[in-house]
């Protein structure tokens, strides 16, 4: 399976990696980075990859020495439905240059590499707006919509107050990710709301 | 073993602290009881206590902070004391004296003292009058704008309005000129009434960059108290603390002798008992000044605690229960360097947006001189309805700079998969050369928000193999997303949140973040 991966920091080119399709609990398999090659093991149990260089790619997996361990807190990803495209956060302790590995965060975007088509972005709903990466605004949060400032049709600037959804006694103002019209709001006040349902739709505020 | 002529000590709260409590009482001897909402059904608190009674209900209002529904479990449960832990009703005088008419101990200090304090500007006239520096401003509830313009004309500005019953960065002002005084006193009195149910409002000098360092205290019923030294809360974000030191690398060992002194001063002026907080707003380490008194054990207790040596939840139980201090203020000495940690779950790159949900996997770190302080394990799921925060790292070490190392090094071993938390903050603060010099105010994490955004992006520092690597993650973390494979015993197993997500449709399971079941 090949999957194209961006990391969201500056300067960040797009790689892509090869893994195969099945793997097997902490058994090695070959991974390929952009051409270069990587025997790795992945322990879902261990939360843990082992990864190594293959200097010889006529050598067996099980030859190769010098393997970088890569213990990982957390890794969580974002896809939504009829997006092709998932936002995957990390946090683990990558391989230093120099002394021990500290943890580190990282964010990245993924999706399936098919040759020949370049990186989109946007979801279902056509065509996003200029500056509008999704047209479909979603809750972040688990949490309840404590009040709605916008109606529809309403055209809002960036950063303007959208609504208000209050989960673990704090109150999260949701604004406007950039010069839009409000297509339609898809909660109401006092709403239970999950992390990923679906609050509102946007369009471009200009036809 | 128990000298304490407590039986049966019920806890008024959840999470961590009831956890932390209930662990002293099983040290004591004595048998513990634990409240519990319908969102904290599963919650480890219960788990570990010997007898639990159920509050009805979720939100908070009808649960932990129901005075009623507390007191019927006093009653029900035969409970002869009642430990508060901190935030819900352990400042609430009421609730102090509910608790004495139901004919049980409260664990803290007397009513009197917590409606005296309470009062933020009869608290601010106590210290004034004892000679504990004040931050210089308006000793009474200011009615126009006129009158805060005298003021002004002594301290100048900027000012900052508070609301006198006010907490919590809550229904404050700050004015930095004539022309807004008179709307922002009106803003300040509305905000007041509509928090804290009193309209009061006093002014005072707005300090614009401080430190904020407070003083732990303990005393006893019988006129003995100590002060156990400073943490330095400075590492704040909208008024919440993030990070707790001690000691305090603003202070030298006699500026730290001088304020614990004053603190011990003001604390007596209050006739205060048990363990309570005297908070300070630092200009410089010459410029210290009283801001508020806290009557109830802190968040950040265990670090002090682990440079002390002193267990302060079992003295806030002994002390309640009649006994003297064990100890006199020479005994108390300040032994190397401790750092608290407060993981949220919250996501600090999307500005720390709460992010309640499932933990399918969980592990602490350990070593020595690292204490974690959590009402987690493997599985929870961390409800949506109270405070985000779910652990506490705490570390210590001869010095900071060796603090330092070791908590960079227990965050690489922890492992909290399926929400985020703010240990990736702690992981970026703790490569910012100012909070490595010790050199940061309350006004830090606000100023150097870009610098932390960046790091919240991701720095990849060992090159290509680092890079790769990085990505092999991200590659592995989609490929889960599209290829559910066989069910683990986690899911076979199940929760009762794991059935739910899975009796929904296949679309909105999809929708949910989902986590790689590790």
């Amino acid at each position: 399976m090949k999957i194209q991966i961006i990391a969201e920091r500056k300067g960040a080119k797009p790689v892509v990696v090869d893994v195969p399709d099945d793997i097997t609990d902490s058994a090695p398999f070959h991974v390929d980075v952009d051409g270069r090659k990587y025997v790795a093991r992945w322990s879902q149990r261990a939360s843990s990859l082992v990864i190594s260089p293959v200097t010889d790619p006529a050598r067996e997996p099980s030859d190769n020495p010098a393997e970088y361990s890569i213990p990982v807190r957390s890794m969580r990803t974002t896809r939504f439905p009829g997006e092709s495209e998932a936002t995957c956060d990390i946090e683990c302790v990558l391989p230093a240059g120099s002394g021990p590995g500290r943890a580190t965060t990282l964010r990245a975007s993924a999706q399936r590499f098919i040759p020949g088509l370049s990186h989109t972005t946007g979801g279902p709903g056509g065509r996003p707006a200029k500056g509008m990466r999704n047209p479909v605004l979603r809750s972040q949060i688990t949490g309840k919509v404590l009040n709605i400032q916008v109606a529809e049709g309403a055209i809002v600037d960036e950063g303007a107050p959208l609504l208000v959804i209050e989960a673990m006694k704090m109150e999260n103002r949701i604004v406007a990710p950039a010069k839009v019209r409000i297509a339609a709001i898809k909660v109401k006040q006092g709403a239970n709301v999950s992390a990923g349902d679906e609050l509102m739709r946007f369009e471009a505020a200009e036809a | 073993m128990a000298t304490s002529r407590f039986k049966r000590v019920l806890v008024a709260n959840r999470g961590e602290i009831a956890v932390r409590v209930i662990r002293c009482l099983k040290e004591l001897g004595i048998q513990s009881v634990a409240v519990y909402s319908d969102a904290d059904e599963s919650s480890m608190h219960i788990r570990l206590a010997d007898i639990a009674f159920r509050l009805p209900g979720r939100v908070s209002a009808e649960t932990y902070l129901n005075i009623p529904a507390i007191v019927r479990a006093i009653k029900a449960t035969g409970a002869d004391a009642v430990h508060p832990g901190y935030g819900f009703l352990s400042e609430n005088a009421d609730f102090a004296e509910a608790v004495a008419a139901a004919g049980a101990r409260f664990i803290g200090p007397t009513p009197e003292s917590m409606r005296l304090m309470g009062d933020k500007i009869a608290a601010k006239n106590l210290m004034k009058k004892t000679g504990v520096p004040v931050v210089p401003g308006s000793d009474h509830p200011m009615e126009s704008a006129d009158e805060i313009k005298a003021i002004a004309g002594q301290t100048g500005y900027p000012l900052i309005l508070k609301a006198a019953a006010g907490g919590g960065g809550r229904g404050m002002r700050v004015v930095r000129r004539d022309e807004d005084l008179g709307p922002a006193l009106d803003a300040c009195q509305r905000e007041a009434l509509a928090w804290f149910g009193n309209p009061a409002v006093f002014c005072e000098r707005y300090i614009e960059r401080p430190r904020h360092i407070e003083i732990q205290v303990l005393f006893d019923e019988h006129g003995n108290g100590v002060h156990l030294f400073e943490r330095d809360c400075s590492v704040q974000r909208r008024h919440q603390k993030l990070v707790e030191e001690s000691p305090s690398p603003f202070l030298d060992q006699s500026q730290r002798e001088k304020l614990g002194e004053t603190a011990v001063k003001a604390a007596r002026a209050a006739g205060y008992t048990n363990a309570g907080t005297i908070e300070f707003i630092c200009e410089s380490p010459e410029k210290i000044y009283f801001m508020e008194m806290n009557t109830r054990i802190q968040v950040e207790h265990p670090v002090t605690e682990t440079v002390t040596g002193v267990d302060l939840i079992r003295q806030q139980i002994l002390v309640a229960s009649g006994e003297k201090l064990p100890f006199s203020q020479k005994d108390i000495v300040l032994r190397g360097c401790a750092m608290e940690l407060r993981i949220n779950a919250e996501d600090p790159a999307r500005g720390f947006a709460p992010a309640p949900g499932r933990v399918p996997q969980l592990v602490f770190p350990a070593g020595g001189n690292i204490r974690v302080d959590s009402h987690m394990y493997p599985g929870y799921t961390i409800p949506s309805e109270y405070d985000s925060m779910v652990a506490k790292l705490i570390v210590s070490a001869p010095t900071r700079a060796e603090v330092i190392a070791r908590v960079q090094r227990a965050l690489g071993e922890m492992q909290i998969a399926g929400v985020p938390t703010t240990a990736k903050f702690h992981e970026a603060l703790l490569r910012h050369p100012a909070f490595l010099r010790g050199d940061v105010t309350t006004r830090f994490i606000e100023e150097e928000q870009g610098w932390f955004d960046a790091m919240f992006a991701g720095s990849v520092e060992g090159g290509q193999i680092a890079e790769d690597a990085a990505a092999i993650l991200a590659a592995l973390a989609f490929r889960a997303t599209t290829n559910t494979g066989p069910a683990t015993p986690e899911t076979a197993r199940g929760t009762r949140a794991h059935d739910e997500a899975t009796t929904r449709s296949r679309w909105a399971d999809a929708a949910r973040l989902e986590s790689m079941r590790r």
